[in-house]
């Protein structure tokens, strides 16, 4: 209700948003047989740009062939070897007419990776945006385009912002084509299919949806792309923004697509039959359909022993639990239900507050406000100044505020624990809800106490189980029960036991053949005989 | 709300919606030691009316695995006609609406009673129903799942309070046993039935089943399994308490804040606390969600979008204006109120079986 509420205002307040048709579909642009003609066409359209560069060379039956491109976009070997040196070699062809250098330049000649045509000078130009060299005949009504480009890009390395000790520390870079290239050396089954295009009107980001094609069910593969079909924004420059466009619940603070930057992640994702969206751009790539849970683990839980997996996944939700409701539970003890604490706890408790002038309430939002202040900070301070503020923030603004009677120092351990357990959410964009969330629950605990908390959490609760993500519940497989499921959920059954994909998100492929767990040579059974 | 013919619902969940409706009245205000003197013999009215319960959801099962696909309104008009079944359905929307009114009331009071006395009840019930409503208009599946999800933790929670406080359960306090008589067992029992006969809601739940088939045996195991968790439940509520049992309204609050295992574990008071919250707001949910449904079919509604929200209104309002206070409601439940709602429910299932056996030709599996 509330959702439709906003969804109303916000169309409201741009009237005009529906109007505009940002997909005006541009009517061709012949290409004129005279090659001056189309340089002042080129240069003209690129506003006589200074990295566009529009040669005209001759071939030795005096045709004029005109060759452009934007430099800094391609590579200047293969432009050389293979563009412009073969045009001005073959002065013993003697190729007179327009239509034959055409099609032996075409055919023959252009020795780049790939050669495409067409009649569209338009189409041309969007080329050259990609890297491409074009090339256009005297006389001809049609052009060329090669594929030049140049990648200059950052290495393949470990992810900054996803360490892990155990796996691969190949992270995603910018590069689309290293991207899917990072995939096809992991999964290499032709069933890997990717499907490109490009979205935005002006920036032409190139986003390719990946997919094992018998893993993953059907309905989700035709649900993402019409959701990319849907797209209508100028420009991507991040995964973020696409996210937002695809997404199942966009009013909602909690992810319905994850994003990461660890290769063996998004593999892992393929594997189960999800489908990865890769944006050229950013290292960031998005995985869908997820679960709640699915923040909750881990690369590296796959890739320990499961025992280890499994705890650590019971600790992330703790600690994830604990972002979210430990200042609130502060806050609800110390206002209403001081007979919760034990006595000693109790009086030290009211000691630490005596004298404090705020209600338990403001001093924790004041707190948490401030510490959100802090992080926001760090994170915009260049990198010398940083951890001198951070001293000046942390130790000594927080020492100072004890001292002076502004807040309790049990508000600051509960603050500094707080932020720790944030921290240690695997799924950062789960710990940003989180960090969110807290707040409202705060004021929810000084105004109504432990029933505050419960009735906050219950309203999580509603507003979680009636997510999903393309289709899929957001918190299956607990709430609807998918027994299958629990194995890879809080627990991580050993892999031997992974005997099925996700039930709900994968096809049904048989993962791990039934007696794959490993038997000392007494126990085995006889060979042949399959176990069950 | 959602109310399409899509929505289903797997077996596990119409189990853990029936579980959360018995458990708010056996966790929160209990109006049977509130109004029956010498409830030692408490635990034998629960026994008792979980017998006769398992009877009831077995009649209402095979009733509605007869009618595929048809809730009790539908197959009330079909058997007997479109203008009783009419008011079949406005009685049974009255039912679940008042059933809903006095879970909250109970949340209410329990609340006051046991840790925040100086905030008006309306707070609490205002609240929690209002969320109720958002999650019933959000449809049956969201409030199925959100009960699947809380039926194991709050499982775990009425586990604790069965199985800690042991210790303390003194085996004379169970005696004499049938003091004054098996006669005198037959209020509490009645009162208690009253609470199982909130399974009614079994009636429009089924059509919306996955597997309707199974409904039968899953509803009366379950009902048989329930039955002996309270059972169980009176029998340490009675062995730890005796004789004060009488002069206590929030027994199960009272038995969690006596759990001390060791010198770390205690204050269990807090996780029942949530349980009352959690489990009452699935339970006013579902109910809010069967008087909507029962209006819906009845009058045949096709717009129906904001009826919860005006239901939860009409409710939080029921909730102050039917009880001046907890005693009093806990007089009006044991008295008119078992009389009146068992009366009804009973004759109505009655009523149903025979004109299914009149008009059905018997049995027809």
């Amino acid at each position: 209700m509330l959702m439709k509420i906003l969804e109303k205002i916000i169309s409201r307040m741009a009237p005009g948003h529906k109007s505009q048709d940002p997909h005006q579909k541009r009517e061709p642009v012949p290409i004129c047989p005279d090659p001056r003609n189309n340089e002042a066409y080129i240069l003209k359209a690129y506003g006589n740009s200074g990295d566009v560069v529009v040669r005209r060379l001759k071939l030795a039956s005096g045709l004029e062939v005109l060759v452009a491109h934007i430099d800094g976009l391609v590579d200047h070997r293969i432009l050389s070897a293979n563009i412009v040196a073969r045009i001005t070699d073959e002065s013993d062809v003697g190729l007179r007419s327009p239509g034959e250098a055409h099609r032996v330049l075409k055919d023959r000649l252009l020795t780049a990776c790939q050669v495409w045509e067409t009649d569209d000078m338009t189409e041309l130009l969007r080329a050259m945006t990609w890297g491409s060299c074009i090339v256009i005949i005297e006389g001809r009504s049609t052009g060329l385009y090669s594929n030049v480009v140049e990648h200059k890009e950052r290495a393949v390395e470990e992810p900054g912002t996803e360490a892990s000790i155990r796996g691969s520390k190949e992270g995603f870079n910018e590069n689309l084509r290293t991207n899917t290239s990072l995939l096809r050396r992991r999964v290499r089954d032709p069933r890997l299919w990717i499907e490109e295009r490009s979205l935005g009107n002006l920036s032409r980001t190139r986003v390719a949806l990946i997919y094992i094609k018998t893993l993953v069910r059907e309905e989700v593969v035709q649900e993402i792309r019409s959701r990319l079909d849907g797209v209508e924004i100028d420009s991507i420059q991040e995964s973020g923004q696409l996210e937002e466009l695809i997404e199942d619940a966009p009013y909602s603070p909690f992810p319905t697509v994850l994003r990461s930057e660890r290769l063996d992640r998004a593999v892992g994702a393929l594997f189960e039959g999800r489908a990865v969206l890769i944006i050229d751009g950013t290292p960031f790539v998005l995985l869908a359909p997820i679960t709640f849970f699915t923040f909750l683990s881990a690369a590296e839980d796959y890739f320990e022993r499961w025992h280890a997996g499994t705890v650590l996944r019971g600790f992330r939700l703790a600690v994830f639990i604990t972002s979210l409701i430990l200042p609130s539970l502060y806050v609800a003890i110390t206002t209403f239900h001081q007979e919760l604490l034990p006595t000693i706890l109790l009086v030290r408790l009211a000691a630490q507050r005596e004298g404090v002038p705020f209600p338990a309430a403001v001093e924790a939002v004041l707190m948490e406000a401030f510490f959100e202040v802090l992080r926001e900070a760090g994170v915009r301070l260049p990198r010398i100044v940083g951890p001198a503020i951070s001293i000046v923030g942390v130790l000594i603004l927080g020492e100072t505020a004890v001292q002076a009677g502004l807040v309790s120092s049990a508000l600051i351990i509960v603050v500094a624990m707080t932020a720790i357990a944030s921290f240690a959410t695997p799924g950062f964009s789960l710990a940003i809800s989180a960090r969110l969330l807290r707040f409202p629950l705060v004021l929810l605990a000084g105004t109504l106490g432990l029933f505050g908390i419960y009735w906050g959490l219950f309203a999580l609760l509603i507003h979680l189980v009636s997510l999903r993500s393309l289709g899929v519940p957001y918190l299956e497989p607990m709430a609807p029960t998918v027994l299958s499921g629990l194995k890879d959920t809080l627990v991580r059954a050993p892999w031997w036991k992974m005997d099925a994909q996700p039930e709900l998100i994968a096809q049904d492929e048989e993962r791990v053949p039934p007696g794959a767990r490993p038997e000392p040579p007494g126990k085995r059974p006889p060979e042949g005989e399959k176990k069950t | 709300m959602k109310t399409g013919a899509r929505e289903q619902i797997s077996p596990y969940q119409l189990i853990a919606l029936l579980f959360f409706v018995r458990l708010a009245p056996r966790t929160l205000v209990c109006p049977t030691t509130m109004t029956v003197p010498r409830t030692q013999d408490l635990w034998l009215a629960d026994a008792v009316s979980a017998m006769l319960a398992v009877g009831f959801v077995f009649t209402l099962s095979r009733l509605g695995q007869r009618h595929p696909g048809r809730s009790i309104i539908q197959y009330t008009e079909d058997l007997l006609g479109r203008p009783v079944g009419m008011l079949i359905g406005m009685l049974l929307a009255g039912y679940f609406f008042f059933v809903a009114a006095y879970t909250a009331r109970m949340l209410g009071e329990a609340f006051n009673m046991s840790i925040m006395p100086f905030t008006p009840n309306l707070v609490f019930i205002g609240a929690l129903t209002l969320l109720a409503a958002n999650a019933a208009r959000s449809g049956l599946e969201v409030v199925a799942r959100t009960g699947e999800f809380l039926f194991p933790l709050i499982l775990i929670v009425l586990l604790l309070l069965l199985v800690l406080p042991l210790g303390q359960v003194d085996s004379t306090r169970f005696l004499p046993l049938l003091r004054d008589g098996l006669v005198r067992v037959i209020p509490a029992t009645s009162i208690e039935f009253m609470f199982y006969l909130e399974f009614m809601v079994l009636g429009l739940l089924i059509p919306h089943l996955r597997a309707p088939e199974k409904v039968t045996r899953f509803t009366v195991l379950f009902t048989a399994a329930n039955g002996l968790m309270m059972t169980a439940m009176c029998l340490i509520m009675v062995g730890v308490f005796g004789p004060t049992l009488d002069a206590l309204g929030l027994q199960a609050f009272l038995l969690a804040r006596m759990i001390r295992v060791g010198e770390f574990f205690e204050r269990v008071e807090a996780l029942l606390l949530a349980s009352w919250v959690l489990s009452t707001g699935v339970k006013i949910a579902l109910m809010i969600w069967a008087f909507c449904t029962c209006l819906r079919q009845t009058f045949s509604l096709h717009r129906w979008r904001h009826l919860p929200y005006a239901a939860a209104a009409l409710l939080i309002a029921c909730s102050q204006l039917f009880f001046a206070d907890v005693v009093s409601m806990a007089r009006l439940l044991a008295e008119p109120w078992t009389v009146t709602s068992v009366t009804f429910i009973l004759s109505l299932t009655a009523l149903l079986w025979i004109a299914q056996l009149v008009r059905g030709g018997g049995d027809t599996d």
